[in-house]
């Protein structure tokens, strides 16, 4: 206990005097965190939106049109029972024709209606579309037609697992590329800090005594270098965000809002875990003796 | 038990009765057809050295450059490796030892280099304690034990000092407070006066000198004759990797030049 404060003791005399080194290791975690950070919160929001705006497809039901006003609610209920069904709407056969008409009011005169009893759906999930309309399909008795834009779907659809896959593979490779950063800054750290390993060696302190200093201080620089890179995606977010509101008000609806405490907690964590792993790698390279 | 003393074993009486003892040394390093071979060539190769050396001895190691004196220190502290042949340093094998047990060993011997090896940014105090803290002692212990140390080397006066306002004999007296101060009962100094002027070299091999008449086995690698020719102390002289000359109370000699 008595060497461990001491170490912890160390790493903070270090990060004191080795302040250059310091920085250009804080710098370096915040930049790759920022660009993470960045990118990440890029594709989160492009995943939104996308859902969002796949959200929004609509499936029509057109009811036979044997189909009795009092079965009506017996068949929304049913509808309502699907699951991936997010709400339901019914439009009556007299609602749908008046609507018509009243677009359309020369053409429509004198002229029967000819619409159906319609249910328009909501669906939570865009990929499950026509799953759930080929299952109302089945429903011979009371369904006649299911409509549902198709084509649409798919090409969203396909835009949105592009992005899933897009946003995993540069969001890996900007990991790995954070963590060769950030390895090689640590293991600059400890190659100025030759001297002093070349003596604790020397003296017979043991590998964990001299790698613990330098482990808590790559810890330290990671959390530093991630709070860094929280503020600035703070920062970047909010005047972001204000940017869209006041150039294309209509976008913003398809953004959803971001917890920064959340973000930022997030970016500390990564941000220690970069440092560990980072000045683990670096440290067990350079640390052998003979 | 002092640890220092050789044993005493009563052998027998005189014919005016009074005892007679045999003074046996403990064996502090054993190396018996050490050899060790580099891959980029002949400088500082040993080839079949074996030597024995004696608890309490002083011991000086002489040679050209790239006879292989520093070679055999770094063996005794295994920074090198025998290609062949065995290293028994105080009892160990150090052949065969893994690098986990390099620490343990090293706490047992004080090491002192020819670049002193100091912290820059530590004082005197802070750089002997250093050495004490590494191996996690108290600091109520170190407090106790480094007035001594730097007694010894004649420190004490410059305990706050830094290394850059110190000069090079100061700076050696230092690291030679450091390798003591835990008391080791084996000190190994390579080159210890290399960049001092003969003065001042002259006091640094005083102060090992001291230590060695407080028990610790000394072994120096040096080329400072004069010091060698004044202490009149055992002599190993090294040429081409091989034991040359081994005397009990030697001089420099002449095998030692280039």
């Amino acid at each position: 206990m008595r060497s461990f404060f001491f170490l912890i003791g160390e790493a903070f005399i270090n990060l004191r005097r080795h302040s250059l080194m310091t920085v250009a290791a804080v710098t370096t975690i915040a930049v790759a965190l920022s660009l993470i950070g960045a990118f990440a919160l890029m594709s989160y929001q492009a995943n939104v939106a996308t859902n969002r705006a796949a959200s929004e497809f609509e499936i029509h039901v057109y009811c036979r049109e044997q189909v009795k006003k009092e079965a009506i609610p017996a068949i929304k209920k049913r509808l309502e029972g699907i699951s991936g069904i997010r709400s339901v709407r019914y439009i009556s056969k007299e609602k749908a024709f008046n609507e018509y008409a009243k677009n359309l009011p020369i053409d429509t005169r004198g002229i029967p209606n000819q619409f159906n009893e319609t249910f328009v759906l909501l669906l939570k999930d865009p990929a499950k579309g026509s799953q759930i309309a080929s299952v109302i399909r089945g429903w011979h008795e009371e369904v006649e037609e299911v409509a549902l834009p198709e084509a649409e779907m798919g090409g969203l659809l396909r835009i949105m697992s592009f992005l899933k896959y897009l946003g995993a593979l540069t969001g890996a490779l900007l990991l790995i590329g954070a963590l060769l950063v950030v390895s090689n800054t640590i293991r600059l750290s400890v190659f100025t800090r030759r001297r002093e390993i070349r003596i604790m060696q020397i003296i017979g302190a043991s590998p964990s005594f001299i790698r613990l200093p330098l482990f808590i201080e790559g810890l330290i620089h990671g959390i530093l270098g991630g709070a860094l890179a929280g503020i600035c995606l703070a920062v970047v977010n909010h005047y972001t965000q204000g940017l869209i509101e006041s150039v294309i008000p209509m976008l913003s609806r398809y953004f959803a809002p971001i917890d920064m405490k959340n973000i930022a907690m997030q970016s500390v964590a990564v941000g220690a875990l970069l440092g560990a792993a980072g000045s683990l790698l670096s440290i067990h390279r350079y640390l052998r003796l003979t | 038990m002092n640890l220092w003393l050789p044993e005493a074993l009563f052998f027998g009486y005189t014919e005016d009765q009074s005892p007679v003892y045999i003074f046996i040394l403990p064996v502090m390093i054993e190396l018996s057809r050490v050899s060790v071979t580099y891959k980029s060539g002949d400088v500082g190769a040993l080839s079949d050295v074996s030597l024995c050396i004696k608890k309490g001895e002083f011991v000086f190691l002489v040679g050209p450059t790239g006879a292989g004196k520093s070679t055999l220190l770094k063996l005794l502290y295994r920074d090198a490796r025998a290609t062949e042949g065995s290293v028994n340093v105080l009892g160990q094998e150090l052949s065969k030892m893994r690098s986990s047990q390099i620490p343990p060993l090293r706490r047992q011997m004080g090491i002192v280099l020819q670049d002193y090896g100091l912290l820059p940014e530590r004082t005197v105090w802070q750089n002997v304690a250093f050495a004490c803290q590494a191996l996690g002692q108290r600091g109520r212990d170190i407090r106790r034990k480094l007035p001594e140390a730097l007694e010894l080397v004649k420190m004490a006066h410059r305990c706050d000092a830094y290394p850059a306002e110190l000069s090079g004999g100061e700076q050696q007296r230092v690291a030679i407070a450091r390798a003591l101060v835990n008391r080791p009962p084996l000190l190994l100094a390579d080159e210890p006066t290399g960049n001092l002027d003969p003065n001042t070299g002259a006091g640094i091999m005083d102060v090992l000198y001291e230590a060695n008449q407080r028990g610790a086995t000394i072994i120096v690698a040096t080329h400072d004759k004069f010091s060698v020719d004044r202490l009149r102390q055992r002599v190993i002289a090294l040429r081409g990797g091989k034991i040359v000359r081994d005397e009990p109370c030697g001089g420099y000699g002449s095998e030692a030049g280039d």
